[in-house]
């Protein structure tokens, strides 16, 4: 009796102390397991099973078949005990690892001869198992132990490519199993903060806006799900970047550290030098420096709990543009007005003392803070806020912009960024815990403004001009042309940009998000974990995209060198006309340049209304409970608005998914799983605030001399194509067509997955994943040439249906008012909208297969280290790439130029670019205890297959934007494989009781690796159609459209970028 | 010892790996003998002329000599195996509005003088087509080619480009000949690898047209053009032109005369576009006097149906003003579409007159034979 007293004050007790347990989904694991009796292996109900964890305790019963289950156990490490009714023995198993979303297993035994001993403690003396038995998601999971004693960047952003089947892709985000790096969710405390315009994460890629990154020092736990998640996940089509805060204990714990990488650890990095321009140049470190903080505890203790922490991180970098002259051939010893080549045939080139230094800096401050409230025992209330300003100075690099050709004053962008996230969530528990509420609300905010630091480049027109040459742009040092000759020592290749900064984007966007979730637990034939539940975003960007120009003459100017010009602005229609009027030529384009239809700037509010509902089952039958049976569906319905509030599309995704994971031990140390699921995109708001609401430009083109202007290189941008007399107009319409009936972008996918624990911490694992893709949302030109956006290769039929149903509407409105003008150009709009539906319909079906076979070996921390081993052989196949395009640089979510035209569709099918097939990884540390602290070594090392290269031509004669692929897609090789190791040594030693200082060095790239990571694989500028089925020796008998030649970019097949050199950062931290 | 996979070890792998992954795809040319699916005749400043497969012949009907429809553009005379060009002759003019129609149609009819159908001047009638001597309207001419014309084979696969390229870089006649009977032709051929037959490249309306790129072709030029009222007969060299393999001559299923083709020329002749008298004012009314006279800096056009060489032809065109010399200049951007302007302008208020003299010649030394003259007039300053 004394000893059911015990148990049951035991129990009683830790229901007084449970803190936090009662997490929301997205930031908490699970534990369950079975308690027998040692000797007759039947089951033991009524044991009291207690876990102790960094937020207090918690406490269940077993059931009659010696079953307990915790759910929504905060991450870290925890202790369970075990107190058998009528006896008073404790069986303890510590170390156990609680992961996001993880389902670990920890059975007790306990031995029936001890149930009458006197009170006494068995501590389980293996170590707890981590194998998720719960679910078959594949991935990884990066703990506050892992960033800190491995050698990884700044954020999270940074560390999730470390994870199998990842790595960072031409996006400057992270590819995850074949997807490209805009395709990825990312979540901070269960909102998601994933970026809305182009569905990334700001990673210091240029130009260009991002959700909320965050330093590493301010994560407990960072996720990464790669496939196999369950319905309550959605909206991507990489992984799901799940990551969680700190938070406040019931003891004040925090660190103070800081870092400073100098220039002084930094090699020398290689000059990139486009043959063919005389320009060149090179990225050199100034310093990188931060200081931060993080620190939390109780406010009161097991009720209340903050935790806060703030980084401000200071980089410099400056970019040296050199020049490179060209040296004159010689005929008989006398100059011939050639370059002179080498015998590879490229000219040679002699560095010139002519340089200009870009400085760069960015400055980030990065915030953050939650607040956990225990009102009462199983009901949580969870605060956060927290985000990244940011103030930078750089070199632009938006479509491709070759920084290093480019005037030094043009190229630099003065980017302001601010993201802010808010979050509340509120978790309860009823009925004896059998029924789980999860609420939560968020924002997620981003501010982008973009302009020249210059206020004087922010006034005058950007000019783009052909054929120029640093001489009569810049005079040059020794850039001379030779008199004599004609010889030109220093071309610009293929363009120079002068004048203004050029394009001015400035946005503010948000989104709202709101989340219902219910949770129940019961049985019925087995135990059943029933979830169900609702989420909302509602995106909104309000956009603004001027041209840089005097007021009222803002504009994009092109001078090719050939005597002409052309300039593109923005207008805007009155509502009272169609775009038809004016490309039916009812209406000269030419008036579009000028009032009342130019605008200065172009102003689009879009939104998008997502809301999913998901189902799902998770199911352990009673004579198989070492089965796990998962089912669900998700149905996601997406609608996006364009600036005058109208729908443009809606899109109604149904996502089943289905797993199964066994425990073939029911020891909780292997599974073997299969799972099948189909997974949809979430569409970014780019491709609504472009094509919907901000592309109304028009190119007026004509002669130098109707501008009274003789010389291109006199034209200063200060609005001098206000006076001229353009021969013709061509413009782009915003508005495009959206196809009805839309089907959502999806691929599914397939994950079998087998692991054991092998040894007492290590495990073992095998995954093998294949995805392919459904169908996807894209933009492309029709026979008209008016441009819609479709499901190419995948049109429906109730989609054709609807559009002749609007083509008989148009039709009838237009014969019943014969002289209306904008009626019968909405009749042949919408004639022209199906030709062009059709037409996409009619192209080549997209395809991304990807297969990958993962083997990896985990050790977890224990015998003083830790390793982290994975090699993933994989193949990505297809014709599509993705909401990112490589060859062209185009962060374009369902706007790339894939599908633009019928004539880009040939050859595109081979080796993505994402295509790395061998990808091998490496992580760990050694702690070693020296006196009284501990010295320690950190390791990460990559390998890793090189990318894709291909023979790309052009569709418009110079135009590097739609791109002809000559032979199919990877028939030029691939790029070097890339190998880095990085490794880290540091020292620890206690300073007081409670706190120690540890400094470190990291050392990146240690062996100065500087392979070429992407190359020059334009082969030609002109304008070629393919050559089917081809290969390089067909190459010599190609001609482009008008029958001549193809002249081979003597850039061809040269580096455009390598792996940035050797670099070190010094580093203190002190703990307390 | 090794244990040996099972057989369903040995399948599951199989269907994991292979079944369904992400196989590279097989981008390699298809084997066996390239296929000749197109034969054309490129006229420069005309549409491409595709000749049908399965040799149609002509059906000539009494005062119809290419009896067809609107679908057939060529078609194979079966007396001498020679195509020509089915070109529908123009539907009777209705008559140009009274002038108490509405609207100011009227000056249509009388400024239509001189040469004003020269569009069918490249049709059987010879010289200066006076439209007496075409056939009656609702019929079909079976018209020759111009001597700009040239021949395009196009494959639907990859050749070996090895022999059809020169081994010094420069022009070649590897792969075809082009012969005129006795006469003999300067000629060039050139392969081309790109293009595909299946896709809308650049041949569609969305960008360019370009012609070749509707897949790997062979283009027979002459140089620099075709002897004028020939018969030209181009024909591929089946041992040169090969598959990808080397070896394996090409076929034409038996639809294009085993890659022959003979078709004829045009006669040498010219036609005088005289300038056109600006329209009348908007608010001219119905009933007013059309303009009669040009602007003093107004151009004429004279159209031969083989290439020339506008420097040459100086010596044979006469430009005068009531029998006094006119300075002027002769431009072209094609050597079929030369322009004549004023050196300076145009003499006012005078009637000019442009005469092409019968010796002028087209770039293969073809003389014209019969001299070409036009008239127009001028206004005053």
């Amino acid at each position: 009796m004394k000893r059911l007293v015990l148990a049951t004050t035991a129990l009683g007790l830790a229901l007084l102390l449970m803190g936090g347990v009662a997490l929301a989904q997205e930031t908490t694991g699970k534990v369950t397991g079975r308690v027998t009796d040692a000797d007759s292996g039947a089951p033991m109900g009524g044991v009291t099973v207690i876990v102790q964890g960094p937020q207090g305790e918690d406490a269940t019963l077993t059931n009659d078949k010696g079953e307990y289950n915790f759910t929504t156990l905060p991450i870290g490490t925890y202790t369970i005990r075990f107190y058998a009714a009528n006896t008073a023995v404790q069986v303890e198993q510590q170390g156990v690892a609680v992961s996001v979303q993880r389902t670990v297993r920890v059975n007790a035994k306990i031995a029936g001869t001890a149930q009458a001993a006197a009170q006494q403690t068995y501590v389980i003396t293996g170590k707890a198992p981590t194998v998720d038995i719960g679910s078959a998601r594949v991935g990884a999971i990066f703990d506050d132990a892992f960033t800190t004693n491995v050698p990884v960047g700044h954020t999270f952003g940074d560390v999730i490519e470390r994870a199998p089947t990842a790595f960072i892709d031409g996006s400057g985000n992270v590819s995850i199993a074949g997807a490209t790096g805009l395709e990825n969710q990312y979540q901070i405390n269960g909102m998601n903060v994933t970026g809305l315009r182009y569905g990334n994460v700001e990673m210091g890629l240029a130009s260009h806006a991002g959700g909320t990154n965050l330093p590493v020092e301010f994560m407990n736990q960072i996720e990464v799900s790669s496939g196999g998640y369950q319905a309550e996940y959605g909206g991507a089509m990489g992984g799901v970047i799940n990551t969680v805060l700190k938070s406040g204990t019931n003891e004040w714990h925090g660190t103070a550290f800081g870092y400073w990488s100098p220039y002084w650890l930094s090699g020398n990095p290689n000059v990139v030098l486009p043959i063919g321009s005389s320009l060149g140049g090179v990225r050199k470190p100034d310093y990188d420096d931060s200081i931060g903080v993080e620190v939390g505890g109780p406010l009161i203790k097991d009720k209340l709990f903050l935790w806060v922490g703030f980084a401000p991180r200071f980089t410099d970098t400056h970019v040296l543009r050199e020049t490179y002259a060209l040296q004159e051939g010689t005929t008989n010893g006398m100059p011939n007005g050639m370059p002179q080549l080498d015998a590879s045939g490229n000219p040679i080139v002699q560095r010139q003392d002519w340089t200009a230094r870009i400085q760069e800096s960015h400055r980030t401050y990065y915030y953050a803070a939650s607040l956990d409230w225990v009102p009462l025992p199983d009901n949580r209330l969870t605060l956060a806020i927290l985000g990244s300003p940011s103030f930078n100075t750089e070199l632009k690099n938006q479509f491709q912009v070759d920084p290093y050709s480019a005037d030094p004053r043009t190229a630099v962008e003065e980017l302001t960024k601010s993201n802010m996230d808010v979050t509340a969530h509120w978790v309860s528990k009823l009925y004896d815990r059998k029924w789980q509420i999860d609420a939560m609300a968020g924002m997620h905010y981003e501010y982008f403004y973009d302009r020249s630091p210059y206020a004087d480049l922010n006034n005058l027109n950007q000019l783009s001009i052909g054929g120029a040459n640093l001489w009569d742009l810049e005079h040059a040092t020794g850039c001379q042309p030779d008199a004599a000759t004609g010889f030109v020592p220093c071309p610009v290749a293929p363009y120079y940009f002068a004048g203004g900064v050029g394009e001015i984007d400035k946005s503010d966007a948000f989104r709202w998000s709101a989340e219902l979730k219910s949770t129940n637990t019961f049985q019925g034939g087995g135990r059943h974990e029933l979830k169900y539940g609702w989420h909302l975003d509602l995106g909104t960007m309000n956009f603004s995209r001027a041209e840089t120009g005097p007021p009222g003459a803002h504009a994009f100017i092109f001078l090719p060198g050939d005597g002409s010009y052309s300039s593109q602005t923005f207008f805007e229609l009155p509502p009272s006309q169609s775009p038809v009027q004016y490309t039916s030529n009812a209406l000269p384009q030419t008036d579009l340049v000028n009032s009342p239809y130019y605008v200065d700037a172009l102003q689009a509010y879009v939104k998008s209304v997502s809301n999913a509902f998901f189902l799902q089952d998770s199911f352990s039958p009673d004579k198989l409970r070492n089965l796990t049976v998962n089912a669900g569906v998700r149905l996601e319905l997406q609608k996006m608005y364009g600036s005058d509030g109208s729908g443009i599309f809606s899109t109604t995704n149904w996502a089943p998914r289905l797993s199964a994971v066994y425990d073939p031990f029911d020891d909780g140390r292997s599974k073997i799983s299969v799972s099948y699921g189909r997974y949809y995109e979430s569409v970014p708001l780019d491709v609504a605030a472009r094509y919907f609401a901000g592309e109304n430009y028009v190119t007026a083109a004509g002669s130098l001399s109707s501008c009274g202007v003789t010389n291109a290189y006199n034209w200063t941008g200060a609005g001098e194509f206000k006076q001229c007399t353009p021969a013709g107009a061509g413009a782009t319409f915003n508005g495009e067509y959206a196809q009805p009936n839309l089907t959502g972008q999806y691929h599914n996918e397939i994950v079998a997955t087998a692991e054991r624990q092998i040894a007492e911490d290590m495990t073992i694992r095998l995954d093998y994943q294949h995805r392919w893709l459904g169908a996807i949302i894209e933009d492309g030109a029709g026979p008209q040439g008016n441009n819609v956006l479709a499901n190419p290769g995948n049109v429906s039929q109730s989609a054709i249906d609807a559009i002749n149903h609007q083509v008989a509407q148009a039709q009838a409105i237009a014969t019943a008012n014969p002289t209306d003008p904008v009626a019968q150009a909405n009749y042949q709009n919408a004639q022209a909208n199906l030709s062009a539906v059709q037409a996409l319909g009619q192209a080549p079906k997209p395809e991304r297969t990807y297969d990958a076979l993962t083997l990896s070996l985990n050790k977890r921390f224990s015998k003083q280290w830790f390793a982290r081993a994975s090699y993933t052989y994989s193949r990505l196949i297809g014709n599509y790439e993705g909401l990112y395009q490589n060859e062209t640089n185009y962060i374009a979510p369902n706007g790339t130029n894939a599908y633009d035209f019928p004539e880009l569709y040939v050859n595109q099918n081979g080796p993505l670019p994402n295509d790395r097939p061998s990808l091998f990884k490496v992580d760990g540390y050694f702690k070693q205890p020296v006196a009284h602290g501990h010295f320690l070594f950190g390791l990460s090392f990559t390998a890793q297959s090189g990318q894709p290269r291909n023979y790309i031509g052009n569709l418009v004669p110079g135009s590097p934007y739609q791109l002809v692929f000559l032979l199919p897609r990877g028939e030029a090789g691939r790029t070097p494989a890339i190998t880095e190791l990085d490794a880290k040594f540091g020292y620890s030693q206690p300073i007081g009781p409670k706190m120690k200082l540890e400094a470190y060095i990291d050392l990146f790239n240690i062996l100065n690796q500087q392979t070429a990571i992407a190359t020059d694989d334009n082969y030609t500028y002109q304008a070629a159609p393919p050559i089917v089925n081809g290969t390089a020796q067909d190459l010599k008998y190609a001609k482009d459209f008008s029958g001549q030649s193809l002249t081979q970019n003597p850039n061809f097949g040269h580096p455009l970028a390598y792996q940035t050199p050797f670099n070190a950062r010094l580093g203190l931290r002190l703990t307390f | 010892m090794k244990r040996p996979l099972r057989r369903f070890e040995v399948i599951y792998l199989a269907a994991v790996l292979g079944g369904g992954g992400a196989c590279t795809p097989n981008n390699s040319v298809k084997p066996g003998a390239p296929v000749l699916i197109q034969v054309s005749i490129v006229q420069a400043g005309s549409p491409v002329t595709n000749i049908p497969p399965g040799e149609p012949a002509c059906t000539a009907m009494a005062g119809d000599p290419c009896h067809t429809d609107a679908a057939t553009t060529m078609c194979q005379q079966a007396a001498t195996s020679v195509w020509c060009q089915c070109v529908a002759n123009p539907a009777p003019m209705a008559p140009g509005p009274s002038c108490t129609d509405a609207g100011a149609a009227g000056a249509t009819g009388t400024t239509d003088a001189g040469g004003a159908d020269a569009g069918a001047a490249g049709g059987m009638g010879g010289a200066a087509d006076n439209g007496d001597a075409s056939p009656p309207d609702g019929t079909w001419s079976c018209n020759p080619f111009s001597t700009s014309s040239s021949v395009m084979f196009v494959f639907d696969r990859l050749l070996d480009g090895e022999p059809l390229v020169a081994a010094d870089g420069g022009t070649t006649t590897a792969g075809a000949t082009m012969t005129a009977g006795a006469t003999p032709i300067v000629y060039t051929t050139d392969y081309a690898s790109n293009g595909s037959p299946g896709e809308l490249i650049f041949g569609s309306p969305y960008i360019l047209n370009d012609v070749r790129s509707v897949g790997p072709n062979i283009f027979v030029m002459p140089a620099p053009a075709l002897p004028a009222a020939s018969v030209v007969t181009t024909a591929l060299v089946p041992s040169m032109v090969l598959a990808k393999d080397g070896k394996t001559e090409f076929t034409d299923n038996g639809q294009f005369g085993g890659g022959m083709v003979t078709f004829a020329t045009a006669p040498f002749s010219a036609s005088i576009t005289p300038p056109s008298p600006p329209p009348l004012p908007a608010d001219a009314g119905a009933c007013a006097a059309p303009n009669t006279t040009v602007a003093l800096d107004a151009t004429a056009t004279i159209t031969f149906t083989s290439l020339v060489d506008p420097t040459a032809l100086m010596s044979a065109v006469t430009v005068t003003a009531g029998g006094t010399a006119v300075p002027f200049t002769l431009t072209s951007m094609d050597n079929l579409n030369v322009t004549v302007a004023p050196m300076d302008m145009w003499p006012a208020n005078s009637t000019i007159t442009i005469t092409v003299a019968a010796a002028a010649t087209d770039m293969n030394g073809e003389m014209l034979g019969t001299p070409v003259t036009q008239d127009f007039m001028t206004g005053a300053n």
